[in-house]
This record gives structure tokens, sequence and C-alpha cells, in this order.
């Protein structure tokens, strides 16, 4: 995959050294620690962890929707050319569902129950662009043609209680992406879906990222629909960035532990199974993370360095970087 | 079957097929939604069909009205109910029936702007102090809890003592600006509970401001519960009129029913008339503004996500 290498000359956003912590009663929840990452112009770059793991802290984060007692810490998020981080409120507002928008985990309650559908998508085209009267019915329909409702003539003065869960994700889509964003950050997208609704919504979105070449931020615990739409993969564990790298070499030969338990965890049709395989333990909390790597409690290859020493995130391919001890 | 049959037959189903998409087609605004829900409480009907009638004896007082409300009748005094005068007359000889149509009017104008303008206070303090919370809800609602422990009546009296004029305007404002209190509760548990639902994480995901997010996205999830207050709040308007009337505190030109159960009081004993027909008013009006509440409260439901 050289096509990373480009990438890499010219990320889309890059994030250093973010943290964002939440301030609770029994301490610092550490949720992003010290986690950086880029995303090129036009990838899809999955970000996979159990939950918990602080995947969709570093999605808000990006955004700036971190809510108190949560705070960014530390860090920056660069786009294009710009910190994010030191803009002012307003100039967030103007990125915000023009240049980066957001797709929710749970489409029946990130529409609003008392405006019609094509109310709420006329909403983001009000903020963003200065269509007026006709031309914006005419965004707002084509829109909602694009994701594939059908009749969108007619179902925009329907109201979301009139949707499908998987018509009211793609309504979120069309509202995410009547801006024409640069990158679409999708929060566990379809884990609230049935199955055959999330492959429709999945391909559909496959579809659109072609379509509008915007990147995607994707944000799961399912390394099936990472491995549907991902070109890089993100592994996170415990607020930490364990391992990165393109998508067929994380599935083929993952290098951390961690990757490879979650990959066992993928129940298989060829395989006949007595007991699907799990990651034995929990996320560790994140006010008292283990010392050393995080991970080493539940690793089954774990050594006495790793209770000790935190692994640095090496590069030990081209365009492969993992954090562990046993890959030096 | 003849072929003829046939054809009627299908224009029948067709004509059934569009009625149920009609049907449908009505359902789907909220509005009717609400309507239908609310057509099937007989007491809320009773309520609306009441404040119906104060609104039209309101609005149409010059025609409805038999007589000038003010004009004393020589010779005419104190005469009970009869075909002349439906309701009887006041111990100044001036219609009853005439006096309350028009104080259908002041009641209704006294409410309805004492509640538009304690809406107005109510919803914006509370809305404030409900979706930024931290000192600013600290200081409001402190200020709220601080104007509920005053007994609005005193506090009216009070005012409307400093105020040398006793207009009508200043009764209105006074009401207003006292009963503001219960509006702001419920409005900021309404933003208190909303500004934690996912639309409004999108709304800010989609880079709308926090004042198009107050005004636009959390305030028509809020409207029901105002609407139903304020319908509460019109009734006790109306009463506290009446209060403030009965006690002399009001505008002592306008004809309203708390001025004629004062004037009516005295004479209870041997002319009744003069002043239960007043009292029966302002009980059916605030009876009914307060059924029309309750059926508004219920209906009102937004339909949830699923």
């Amino acid at each position: 995959m050289r096509w990373t290498e480009d990438l890499r000359k010219e990320p889309l956003l890059e994030i250093r050294h973010l943290k964002t912590y939440f301030y609770s009663d029994e301490g610092v929840v550490r949720a992003v620690d010290d986690v950086s990452l880029n995303i090129g112009r036009g990838e899809v770059l999955g970000v996979v962890g159990e939950s918990g793991c602080g995947k969709s802290t570093l999605a808000l984060s990006i955004l700036r929707l971190i809510r108190p007692p949560g705070k960014i810490v530390g860090g920056e998020i660069i786009f294009d050319g710009n910190d994010l981080l030191k803009l002012s409120e307003e100039e967030m507002r103007k990125i915000r569902g023009a240049k980066i928008s957001m797709v929710f985990q749970d489409p029946t309650s990130c529409l609003n129950p008392v405006f019609t559908v094509g109310s709420q998508i006329e909403e983001a085209v009000i903020l963003h662009q200065k269509l007026k009267g006709k031309e914006r019915l005419a965004k707002v329909i084509e829109m909602l043609r694009k994701v594939r409702i059908p009749s969108p003539e007619e179902r925009y003065k329907n109201y979301p209680h009139q949707f499908s869960g998987g018509m009211r994700q793609r309504v979120m889509l069309a509202i995410a992406l009547s801006c024409n964003p640069d990158l679409l950050i999708a929060d566990e997208p379809t884990t609230n879906l049935d199955v055959t609704i999330q492959a429709q919504v999945l391909s559909l979105m496959k579809d659109l990222q072609r379509e509008f070449k915007s990147s995607i931020l994707l944000v799961t615990h399912n390394m099936g629909v990472i491995a549907k739409m991902s070109d890089r993969v993100a592994v996170m564990y415990a607020g930490k960035i364990v391992e990165v790298a393109d998508v067929i070499p994380i599935f083929e030969k993952p290098y951390h532990p961690y990757t490879e338990a979650l990959l066992r965890s993928i129940p298989k049709i060829s395989k006949i199974i007595e007991r699907l395989e799990s990651i034995p333990g929990v996320v560790p909390s994140l006010v008292n993370p283990p010392p050393g790597c995080r991970f080493h409690p539940r690793c089954r290859y774990a050594k006495e360095i790793c209770k000790r020493e935190e692994p640095p995130l090496i590069e030990i391919e081209p365009g492969h970087l993992v954090a562990c001890h046993l890959h030096k | 079957m003849t072929i003829n049959d046939m054809k009627t037959m299908s224009t029948s189903e067709s004509a059934d097929l569009k009625k149920r998409l009609e049907i449908e087609r009505r359902r789907a605004s909220l509005w009717n939604l609400a309507w239908s829900r609310f057509k099937k409480q007989k007491l809320s009907i009773f309520g609306a069909v009441i404040a119906l009638c104060v609104i039209i004896l309101a609005i149409f007082a010059p025609i409805l009205s038999p007589y000038d409300p003010k004009e004393m009748h020589w010779g005419e005094e104190m005469v009970p109910p009869c075909r002349r005068f439906l309701l009887g007359t006041d111990e100044l000889g001036r219609d009853v029936l005439s006096q309350i149509i028009w104080g259908a009017r002041t009641s209704l104008v006294v409410g309805l702007g004492a509640v538009g303008i304690l809406v107005l206070i109510g919803v914006i303090i509370g809305s404030i102090s409900g979706y930024f919370g931290g000192w600013v809800d600290e200081l409001l609602m402190r200020i709220t809890d601080i104007m509920l422990t005053i007994p609005t009546l005193f506090l009216i009296i009070l005012m409307a003592s400093i105020f040398k004029s006793r207009g009508i305007g200043i009764i209105i404002l006074i009401i207003g600006v006292t009963g503001w209190p219960q509006l702001a509760r419920i409005t900021r548990s309404m933003f208190l509970s909303i500004k934690e639902l996912p639309y409004v994480d999108a709304a800010r995901a989609m880079g709308a401001s926090n004042l198009r997010i107050i005004y636009r996205h959390i305030f028509p999830n809020a409207i029901a519960p105002i609407i139903v207050s304020a319908t509460f709040r019109l009734a006790s308007a109306v009463l506290t009129e009446a209060a403030l009337s009965f006690l002399g505190l009001s505008d002592p030109t306008i004809v309203s029913w708390g001025k004629m159960l004062s004037v009516g009081h005295t004479t209870m004993r041997y002319a009744w008339w003069i002043a239960t027909f007043p009292g029966i008013a302002i009980f059916l009006t605030v009876i009914g503004f307060n059924l029309l509440g309750d059926g508004l409260r219920d209906a009102l439901e937004a339909p949830s996500g699923r």
C-alpha cells in the first residue's frame, strides 16, 4: 500500500499527543492519553477497540464536543494547517458540519422528533450555505436521493418516527454530507442497526465516500465493519493507540497481542467451534491504568518488562506501527 | 356480477384507498396527532368549549351585550332576573348580564397579557438557567426561589399601592412580573433533560450556535409543558385579577367580575344575583382553563423516537 506514504506527506488531519481527561469524583479518567494519528485525504481510517477504551472520546475531541467534566488537556489537532484546539468557538462552529461532520451511534434519538426529516437536513444547509427557497429544497431532496430514500419528494415531509432505524441513519448521513465535508466522523454508525441494514448502510457510506471524496474516521468495535470499510486501521486500548497499519496487514499479520485477540474473537462461518473465543478480563479502569503496558494483565504473552515499562509506538514495517515489547 | 358492479366496486375501493392515504397524511402532522388525542377526553373538550365561550364573549362584547354595562337604569335598581334583565340589575340599576359579558373581556385581556409577560420572563430565565448551568443557573434559581417564597398576593398589593395609576396595563404588568417563577422552573427542568439528548449533540456537531440550539432545537421540544403551564397560569391570572378588583386595587373605570363581586357581596342577602353570577363566571372560566390545561398536557406529549 504505497499510497499511505503519500498520505503521510499531506495528511488532512493530524492529531498530535492528544490528551482528553475526565475529572470525575473517583479521579482523573484518562480517556484519550497521548494519542497521535493521521488521516489522509480520501482515506477511511478505522479506529477499533472494546467499549470504554476511548474511541468515542477521541472522535468527539476532534470536533471539540467534549462536555464537562471532560476536557482536552493537551496536544494539537491540525486540520488544513490550523490547530483546531486553538480556534475560537465561533471559528470552530464554521468547521463543524461544514468541513468536519459527524454521524452518531443512535439514529433513533439523533433526529429531533418535532421536526420533519426535510427540515433537519435543511437546517444543516442553512447553517453553512447560502441557498434560498427552492434551491434549498432541491438540495434537501437531492441529499435524500443520494442516501437512497425512496420517493424523497414525498418523504422529506415525514417526521423521524415515521422512518425506520436504517432510514434514519441514512438521513443522518444526508445531514452530515449535505455541506460536502472533508472529513466525516462516524461513531459506531451501524451498531444499533440490524445486520442486513448494517450492510446496506455501510455500502451506502462507502459509495458516498467515493462520490464526495471525503475522508472518514470510522469508530467501531466491529472488526467486520473495519474489514469492509477501512483503508487503514488504528487499534485503541485503554486510551492509547497500540497498533496502526493498513487494513490487510492488520488482518493478515497483526503484531500486537490485543489486535490478535480482537481478531480471534470474530465469529467465522467457515470454522466449527464450540465456543467463541473472548479476551479474558475487561478494559482496565482509566483512573488507575496498570503500570507498564496497559494490556499486560490480559496478555497471554506478557513478560516481566511489560509490567514495568510502557512500550513506545514504533514503526516496525513501513506504515505499520506497534506499541509492544514483543516487537522491537 | 355485472361489469358495472365491478366498476363501481373498484372505484369505491380506490376511493377507500385515497381516504386511507388522506388519513395517513393527516396523521403525519404532530399537531393533528395531538388533536386526535385531545378529542378523546370529554372533560378537556368541556374546558375548551368554556374557554372558547369566554373568548367569544370577550371579542364580541359590544354586539352581544344587551345594554351598556355602565348604563344606570333609573328606578330599576336591584331588579331580580326577568325578561328585560336576564340576570337582573345591581344596586345602581346596571344590567348584570352586560357587565358579565364585558367583564369577560377584562378577564381575558388581563389573563393573556399577564401570561404573555410571565411566559416571556419565565422561558428566558428558565432556558438560560437550564442550558448553561453552573453559576448562572445557581444565581437565577436563587432569585426564582426568593420570588416563590414571597406570597404573590402580598407582593401584588404592595406593588399596586406603589404605582399611582391603577390602569389595567399596570395590573397586567404586576401579575406578569410576579407570576414567572413556576414557568422558569418548568422550562429549566425541560432544558436540563433535553440538552442531554443525542439530537442536541448532533445539532452542535452540525455547527449550530448556543442560541440556535436553545430556540431551534430544544425549545420546540419543551413547548408542550410550557403551553400547559401557561394555560394554568391564565386561570390563576383571571383569579388574581378578580381578587385585586375585589379589593379595589384595580382600574375603577373598568367593568370586571371581581368588582361586581365586591359590589354585590354586601347585598347578597336580598339580591343574590348581583354577586352570584360573576362568581359563577369566574368559577367556570377558571375551571374551563384548568381542564383545557389538563387535556393539553395529555395530548401534547411528543411521540417518542420509536
